[in-house]
């Protein structure tokens, strides 16, 4: 009884429906399966119960079958997509259309804007990579408010500020003059704003900033510490979009505009500090001005899927200055401006092959003039320094599953005016270069390879060969790049690297916040081209705990430096300027050059998702510089050699509408040059020749070692907090911020001043001072996006 | 030629009064204990008579200086010349730190090597100078003014002495008997081997300026050259103003002096003076 009934359900199941088939006629069934924004879904898989059958869609998310006619219940399903049940009663040839819903709720969109991206270091083979975008950016708190993607690198491990506020940066070891920054792949001379205090970067046009620390592409030169490359965007735009932001300091704002009937869109973005507008509205007599702005624009046409190109244009300019009008005519004014124009062609010549060309022109001018006109005196002293730069690269890549590979060339041309001093004075007109000025010729080639060895490393080998020539003189230099990185298994990684990198263009600057007065200069026979050579290791580390995910990673380094330029004692930009006690004449009175070392440990630890997110990093760094000209030949720890740095960053999203941010900065002292002793100002009367002290004037100085003093150390809590509402319709942001929340007195220089003393018997006591810039600062800005 | 950044110092002293009111100052202790050395200052020129001083340093960071801290009792000074000749200079009765001989036993000449020989509780040092051979002396020297019904303007030009480049040259202007600027450097330019000179000059009740122009040794220039940069220094800083912040000199004051085992300088120089009337 039992095997009879056994044999009746296998009947049923089984033997029936091919009994009945064989009688009945077949149908096609033309099955479309879409998402709901209407894509196909791969892979997705059709099950017939009563057939026992199941079918997987192509490629095209479509499945075809044959089968009789008659009643089928079905089920649809693909992997993230909520599974769907059908029944089909089949009759005839039969289309069908069905629509998944994602598992994640909600519904598909088409297109997503990228608006965070976690670099994935685990398996990223570039040791040292930092990677900050928009949004990350606009989550650190920031001196008066003013989002920066420059000083939001402050924030990374091996980064540090130049001084307290400044937009400068020492990476690893290095000086600020040894940073590259490019815009789009443009090299940009001058980065800062008002003294140093903002980048000349508007956040709302940057969408990508991306930090090379020590593990190189060969495709990128030029400088010997680093290199910051921040983009703007590179999308076509499908609507018209953008942002104003009212700050304390500046007012800034963003538009994108599409135009499809010409398959291209284009994006504005300005930025404007307004000072010299409340003082035109509100100041009284001296007509003063002091103001910085930028402007982006970039234009994007894309014909098709194979050629895209863009046009960059990017203009920054600062202006400081007062004209008075009384009695004559008297004006003093610092000025400074960038511009850059670029073109590039990324052309994609198969799967495989793409090339990007990319023609640029970058201008960069400065000057600091004064001019008197009056019944007794006229005269006008106007000292320029200029640097225009026309360059062009193109890089040809090859990728495949196993192997990427590229090569190209970069060719500049650099038009140098290091200094010249022009005016007239009393009618007679002047015109001095005491640099002169200069063309050299920048040339590259480079090539690089990253090969899949294997499952779990990868090996990156590229090779770049800088040929620099400048009057009579040519230098040549090869500089491998070699890393190598080793998956050990998912979540852990090891990458070691070796970079060498030099450096013709040189930047005079002076530390600390001071006049916008860079002197950028050439490599020649007296100063040779400085070179590098980087070692990094860096360890990654990818794990969950409580569900949320982490990543660790530890970054041991060491480099050194040759033909590192530095200013003599007692010179400073000034220098090549006028009016200075120490005045350079030629290179060799002003610089003089040695080398650097520079090792250290960066420890970093990031949170990465959950409401609560950031990192903390610290870095341990020791630097030396060894000039025979300074400090008796014996060697110093540079002003960027801070042995000790730690950061907080913490983001906290309250609730939907409410984001809280932290930031906490800790930094050793930075080294600052103390005399080892004091004596009595001594000075002769000329007249009788007789010696005499004076009492009005400071002691004389007996230098000591240079930098044999350490500042106090520097930190500091910021906070901001971001409001999300609905302003007139649209999507506005409120964000409030307090920069040193608990105004601790950080040291932006040291002094020899007096003590004030009421003992008669007591000489006026010299003593060390510390001046401090930024007390607690609050800051408020409004953002609305449309 | 002026110094550009006074002029828009205004303008950014309103311009950021919100951060300029909000600087701090204070004072770093420095646990420092160096020690002091001796301490030797002379500049000989033709003169009714030499001055050398004679001191001590003192470790800066210390608690507290007095003035006895400075001197450096009962040291021997001694000038030779380059044919031998040795004198014994005396302390001063007013300033027993300076050390004195009439020029009548002793006479300084140009072109002439002197050295110096100090003896004190901590060791002897030695020093030279070679006396300029040759003094510049002034092409021109105007007073002109006054400006805004303020100051009035010195400008003045020489020529540089063709045969001996390892000279140089320094500005001083006195009235009432009084230097008006312990710089020497200021303002002094070089157009091939015409100087010239243009100061800002405040008389007050005054109605006369002396200003004479020194013809110095190398050693002497150099650490006038840092005495200067530290008066810039300190005259920028005291202030604590942005402006002057930002302006200031950024780099690292140099070492100067030539006293080998001590501090100080021993140079030489000529001078020629002019009276200028407003």
């Amino acid at each position: 009884m039992k095997a009879t009934f056994y044999f009746l359900i296998f009947f049923l199941s089984v033997a029936l429906p091919k009994l009945t088939a064989q009688t009945k006629q077949t149908y096609f069934i033309d099955l479309q399966i879409t998402n709901s924004a209407n894509k196909t879904v791969k892979d997705a898989k059709l099950q017939v119960f009563s057939l026992s059958k199941t079918f997987v869609a192509d490629k095209h998310g479509k499945i075809i079958l044959n089968i009789p006619s008659g009643d089928y219940i079905a089920r649809v399903s693909a992997q993230n997509f909520k599974s769907k049940d059908i029944f089909i009663g089949l009759k005839k040839d039969t289309l069908i259309n069905i629509s998944l819903t994602s598992i994640y709720g909600g519904i598909l969109i088409e297109e997503v804007q990228v608006k965070g991206r976690i670099l994935d270091k685990l398996n990223n083979p570039v040791a040292g990579l930092e990677r900050l975008d928009k949004t990350t950016i606009e989550k650190i708190p920031a001196l008066l408010g003013e989002k920066d993607p420059i000083k939001a690198l402050q924030f990374l491990p091996g980064v540090i500020a130049t001084s307290e506020g400044s937009a400068e940066i020492n990476v690893r070891g290095g000086g600020n003059d040894q940073n590259m920054i490019t815009l789009d792949e443009i090299p940009i001379y001058s980065s800062t704003h008002l003294f140093g205090l903002f980048s000349t970067f508007n956040p709302l046009a940057i969408s990508s900033t991306i930090l090379y620390k020590g593990d190189f592409p060969s495709n990128l030169g030029g400088r010997l510490s680093s290199v910051t490359s921040l983009t703007t965007t590179d999308t076509l735009t499908k609507t018209i979009h953008g942002e104003a932001d009212l700050g304390v300091a500046t007012a800034k704002a963003s538009l994108s505009v599409p135009l499809p009937h010409l398959k291209s869109s284009f994006f504005l973005a300005g930025r404007r500090s307004y000072y010299d507008l409340l003082f035109k509205t509100f100041g009284k007599g001296n007509t003063d001005i002091f103001a910085f702005q930028d402007y982006n624009f970039g234009w994007i046409y894309q014909p098709n899927t194979k050629h895209k190109f863009k046009l960059t244009l990017y203009n920054e300019q600062d202006a400081a200055g007062t004209t008075i009008t009384e009695a004559g005519f008297l004006k003093g004014s610092a000025e400074k401006k960038q511009s850059v124009v670029a073109l590039s062609w990324k052309y994609r010549l198969n799967n495989q092959w793409n090339n990007a060309v990319n023609i640029y022109s970058n201008e960069y001018k400065s000057s600091l003039a004064e001019e008197k006109r009056n019944a007794v005196e006229s005269y006008l002293y106007n000292f320029n320094t200029a640097i225009k730069d026309i360059g062009v690269k193109n890089t040809l890549a090859y990728t495949s599953t196993k192997i990427n590979s590229f090569a190209g060339f970069e060719a500049i041309r650099h038009s140098f005016m290091p200094t010249k001093l022009t005016g007239d004075e009393q009618g007679e007109y002047f015109n001095f270069k005491n640099i002169q000025d200069g063309t050299a010729i920048d040339f590259s080639i480079f090539a690089g390879t990253l090969v899949e060895l294997g499952t779990n490393s990868k090996l990156s080998l590229g090779l770049r060969n800088n040929n620099y020539f400048i009057r009579q003189n040519a230098y040549h230099s090869l500089e491998p790049r070699l890393s190598f990185h080793y998956s050990f298994n998912n979540s852990s990684s090891i990458k070691i690297s070796y970079s060498k990198m030099t450096q013709s263009i040189l930047r005079l600057t002076n530390p600390g916040l001071g006049l916008p007065q860079d002197i950028i200069l050439s490599a020649n026979s007296f100063n040779k081209p400085q070179t590098a050579n980087h070692f990094s290791l860096e360890y990654v580390k990818d794990f969950e705990f409580d569900k949320e995910k982490f990543t660790f990673s530890l970054q041991p380094f060491y480099k050194n430096t040759h033909h590192i330029v530095s200013f003599k004692d007692g010179f400073d930009t000034r220098s090549l300027m006028y009016g200075a006690t120490y005045k350079g004449d030629s290179y060799s009175d002003v610089i003089t050059t040695g080398k650097g070392s520079a090792y250290g440990l960066e420890f970093m630890l990031e949170k990465r998702t959950g409401k609560l997110n950031g990192w903390v990093n610290y870095t341990y760094l020791k630097a030396l510089n060894q000039f025979d000209n300074l400090n008796r030949g014996l060697a110093f720890a540079p002003l960027q050699d801070r042995r000790h740095s730690l950061n907080f960053v913490a983001n906290w999203r309250i609730s939907k509408n409410w984001n809280v941010g932290f930031s906490w900065m800790f930094i050793s002292g930075q080294p600052v040059s103390v005399p080892k002793s004091i004596f009595l100002p001594i000075n002769p009367d000329y007249a009788s020749g007789k010696l005499q002290v004076d009492n009005n004037t400071p002691y004389f100085l007996e230098p000591g070692e240079r930098n044999n003093v350490r500042m106090k150390p520097f930190h500091k809590l910021d906070v901001t907090s971001a409001y999300n509402f609905k302003l007139l319709g649209l999507d506005a942001t409120l964000n409030l911020g307090f920069y040193n929340l608990y105004s601790r007195s950080n040291s932006s220089f040291y002094y020899i001043g007096k003590s004030s003393s009421k003992n008669t018997t007591t000489l006026g006591k010299p003593v060390l001072k510390s001046v401090s810039l930024f007390p607690i600062i609050p800051s408020a800005s409004l953002k609305v996006k449309f | 030629m002026r110094n550009i950044k006074t002029k828009f110092a205004p303008a950014l002293c309103l311009i950021l009064i919100s951060l300029s009111s909000c600087i701090r100052e204070e004072i770093i202790p420095l646990s420092r204990n160096g020690q002091s050395k001796i301490v030797v200052i002379g500049f000989l020129t033709p003169a009714p008579q030499i001055d050398i001083y004679v001191g001590r340093s003192q470790p800066f960071g210390k608690l507290d200086y007095q003035p006895i801290d400075f001197t450096e009792p009962n040291a021997v000074v001694k000038i030779s010349n380059e044919y031998g000749s040795v004198k014994v200079l005396n302390s001063n009765s007013s300033n027993p730190s300076i050390y004195s001989c009439s020029q009548t036993d002793f006479p300084i000449i140009a072109g002439k090597k002197y050295t110096i020989t100090v003896t004190g509780d901590t060791g002897t040092i030695n020093a030279s100078t070679v006396v300029p051979p040759q003094v510049a002396y002034w092409k021109t020297a105007v007073l002109s003014g006054p400006q805004e019904d303020l100051y009035y303007t010195f400008s003045g030009s020489w020529e540089k002495i063709a045969e001996h480049n390892d000279v140089d040259y320094g500005v001083s202007i006195k009235t009432n008997g009084k230097a008006l600027d312990l710089k020497t450097n200021e303002g002094i330019n070089k157009v091939n081997n015409l100087y010239t000179v243009k100061r800002d000059v405040f008389l007050g009740n005054s109605q006369t300026i002396h200003v004479t122009l020194l013809t110095r040794d190398p050693v002497f220039s150099a650490f006038s050259r840092k005495t200067d940069l530290t008066v810039e220094v300190f005259e920028n800083l005291k202030s604590s103003a942005f402006s002057d912040i930002i302006s200031g000199f950024k780099g690292v004051i140099p070492d100067a002096g030539n006293i080998s085992g001590g501090i100080g300088v021993f140079g030489s120089y000529l001078k020629d003076t002019k009276i200028l009337n407003k």
